[in-house]
């Protein structure tokens, strides 16, 4: 069943000095399957964060649609839009920044709870404890303040926050990119676990691509706004059809120092154009190694064949080329 | 001196001197709250024109055990150094301040994670790097000027005339991080050290940057230390490798020693923890229950006892050290396979 149906979003930004815009999420469509989790990736500015908080509501999006769970969030009153999103909860990368400092942690999850209606005391412990229970939480940090627990647990209590309210999909935000490798694996197998045993959709947007490989069953990648290419993880890492996810995949470094240390070149020169100003046609030509006369005039549109989507003119048809390279 | 050193294992040191030797420094931060065993007998070298990698996650001192004994340290936090840290036969646990900033200028340059902090963001780029050949250098604004262009270009940064003009916030992280690369290369120092240097960097600008580094490594002659908590960042540019963990090096060896046949449960763990290629989509990551031991308490026994897979009586009792050999591969265990950790009580 599809959960979340996001199609055609645009989010704009406007630069307040010199009027340019930024068109941080360009025509993106997107589809989550209940209890499945979504990897997102690509560089720093490719509109990751804008399109996640689009769709749990921290962005206004100028047009497009939002259907989740059946509800077309954005045709719907601002006063119900909440009620609507109210399953849908965000995990963010800094769960200091997003934990009130002065409060217990015991505090925190019984406030979410009130909010959420729940008025008796001990129906409100039951939960908590169900709760940390799912999160691989021990209950003594349920006297403790932020400041007291490991980024790894902070990061659990926020994901327990979230789950208080029974969501049905979670937009996480790089949630483990400020923990350390060893403590990575705490936060991305309760993840995986919630996934299992409560059928929750995960969104995962972090830049460390073989995490998002490792994790989620598809794959969506982003360049300056548009997603340039989309299929199941282990297919498009194993074969990636768009140049940029090409260069992407080929960056991960291993940690076999006989392969590593004779890597040579790279295999993406330059940095990504500012996003008030992208280039015409395909906004990857600039990039690509592969770019050609027409990738300047028109800009690709997505080809879709079975479960894979790439958004490239070296794969359309009317170009007479590499189509075939798809299936 | 030879630089075609670049991973031809195993590398030729012991013959000759190290450019830097590190016996039995230890450093004790003091901050507001507490007083930190921050680094603890640590003892290593680095021979020129080799890459070591200081791997270890936050906390385990890898950045104040190459820092501190430079007179680095951020605002508000007193360092107090012991043993000695001798560059090419200088201590520098001995020097004077101004003695200090001499070394940093001229024999080490240091190249930080954050090139935003670290340039003023109110200047220009230009005055901000030939500042550092009029200072550094004695040159005049206009060979100042031209050196800074020249750098520019050897840190791969084009149209080098019209980059000094911008300040630092309309550049990329990628070139900032160049400028600063620029910066501490300017004296053509015997050493560079590279604290995280490409960790707030995306994975594509990462590679450009590694390949620099090491580019830059070979034709300046320079050795490296590479502070790093990214193991494929490891196994892409060093030779040599020191493991950290809670203020201690707990394992060292070649790369391919330490990549390929890690000896210490805590290297094997942070090993495992990095997500493989191939792994099955779906499967579980592997990781380390716990966390790292607070240095502001006392460690008794082995530091990564319990966290350890291994575990034992005696880890709980006392500290396992490394054997004092030279260029070897040790670690400091009890209990992992062909080890001779060496008993010391601290």
């Amino acid at each position: 069943m599809t959960l979340l149906k996001v199609s055609d979003l645009v989010v704009e930004f406007q630069d307040g000095a010199t009027g340019r815009i930024n068109r941080a999420c360009n025509q993106v469509s997107l589809d989550i399957e209940a209890g499945e989790i979504v990897g997102l990736v690509g560089e720093s500015g490719c509109g990751k964060s804008t399109l996640g908080r689009a769709i749990v509501g921290l962005e206004h999006p100028k047009s497009g649609s939002i259907i989740f769970d059946g509800v077309d969030i954005m045709t719907l009153p601002a006063a119900v839009r909440r009620q609507a999103r109210r399953r849908v909860q965000y995990i963010f990368q800094d769960s200091l920044a997003a934990l009130e400092p002065r409060q217990t942690i015991g505090a925190a999850l019984h406030e979410a709870l009130i909010i959420s209606g729940e008025r008796n005391a001990r129906a409100r412990a039951a939960r908590i404890g169900e709760i940390l229970a799912a999160t691989n939480l021990a209950s003594g940090i349920l006297a403790r303040r932020p400041r007291e627990l490991s980024g790894g647990q902070r990061q659990r209590v926020c994901i327990a926050r979230a789950l208080l309210v029974e969501p049905k999909l979670l937009i996480c935000d790089e949630p483990v990119s400020s923990l350390d490798t060893s403590l990575r694996a705490q936060v991305m197998n309760v993840f995986l676990s919630l996934r299992d045993e409560l059928g929750v959709a995960i969104i995962l947007i972090a830049h460390d691509l073989a995490l998002v490989r490792q994790a989620s069953a598809r794959v969506n990648v982003m360049y300056l706004g548009r997603i340039v290419e989309s299929g199941p993880s282990a297919a498009l890492y194993a074969q990636p059809l768009h140049p940029y996810s090409r260069a992407l995949t080929s960056a991960i470094l291993g940690i076999d120092p006989a392969i590593e240390r004779h890597r040579e070149g790279t295999a993406l020169k330059g940095d990504l154009p500012s996003p008030f100003a992208p280039p015409s046609g395909c906004s990857f030509r600039t990039r690509c190694p592969n770019a050609f006369d027409r990738c300047a005039a028109g800009e690709p549109t997505a080809l879709v064949r079975e479960s894979r989507s790439v958004r490239c003119n070296l794969y359309d048809d009317s170009a007479g080329v590499g189509i075939a390279a798809v299936n | 001196m030879t630089v075609q050193h670049h991973h031809a294992a195993p590398i030729a040191h012991g013959a000759g001197d190290p450019l830097l030797s590190v016996k039995d420094l230890s450093v004790l931060l003091f901050t507001e709250a507490a007083t930190v065993r921050a680094v603890t007998d640590v003892a290593y070298a680095v021979y020129r024109g080799e890459t070591l990698a200081i791997v270890g996650e936050s906390g385990s001192g890898k950045t104040v055990m190459n820092l501190a004994p430079l007179g680095l340290m951020p605002g508000g936090v007193r360092a107090v150094v012991s043993g000695s840290v001798k560059l090419v036969g200088e201590d520098l646990t001995q020097a004077s301040e101004d003695r200090l900033r001499q070394v940093r200028g001229r024999k080490v340059g240091v190249v930080f994670q954050d090139p935003l902090s670290a340039l003023n963001p109110n200047r220009r780029v230009g005055p901000q790097i030939e500042e550092v050949f009029r200072l550094r250098l004695g040159l005049d604004a206009k060979a100042s000027h031209a050196r800074a262009v020249e750098f520019l270009g050897m840190v791969g940064i084009p149209e080098p005339e019209r980059r000094l003009r911008m300040f630092p916030h309309e550049m990329s992280g990628g070139m900032r991080q160049r400028v600063m690369i620029a910066i501490a290369i300017a004296a053509e120092p015997e050493l560079l050290i590279a604290d995280e240097p490409t960790t707030a960097l995306d994975v594509t600008i990462q590679g450009q940057l590694l390949e620099l580094l090491v580019r830059l490594q070979k034709q300046l002659g320079m050795a490296m230390v590479l502070i790093t908590h990214d193991v494929g960042v490891v196994a892409r540019v060093a030779d040599r490798v020191a493991v950290m963990y809670a203020g201690a090096i707990v394992e060292l060896g070649t790369v391919d020693e330490i990549l390929k046949q890690p000896r210490h449960p805590y290297t094997r763990a942070l090993l495992a923890a990095v997500p493989a290629p191939d792994a099955a989509v779906g499967s579980r990551f592997a990781g380390l229950p716990g966390s790292p031991p607070d240095l502001s308490n006392p460690v008794v026994g082995c530091a990564f006892a319990p966290r350890c897979p291994l575990v034992q009586a005696e880890c709980r009792r006392a500290t396992p050290m490394l054997a004092p050999a030279e260029s070897e591969h040790r670690a400091a265990c009890w209990v992992s396979t062909a080890d001779r950790s060496e008993r010391r009580t601290r």
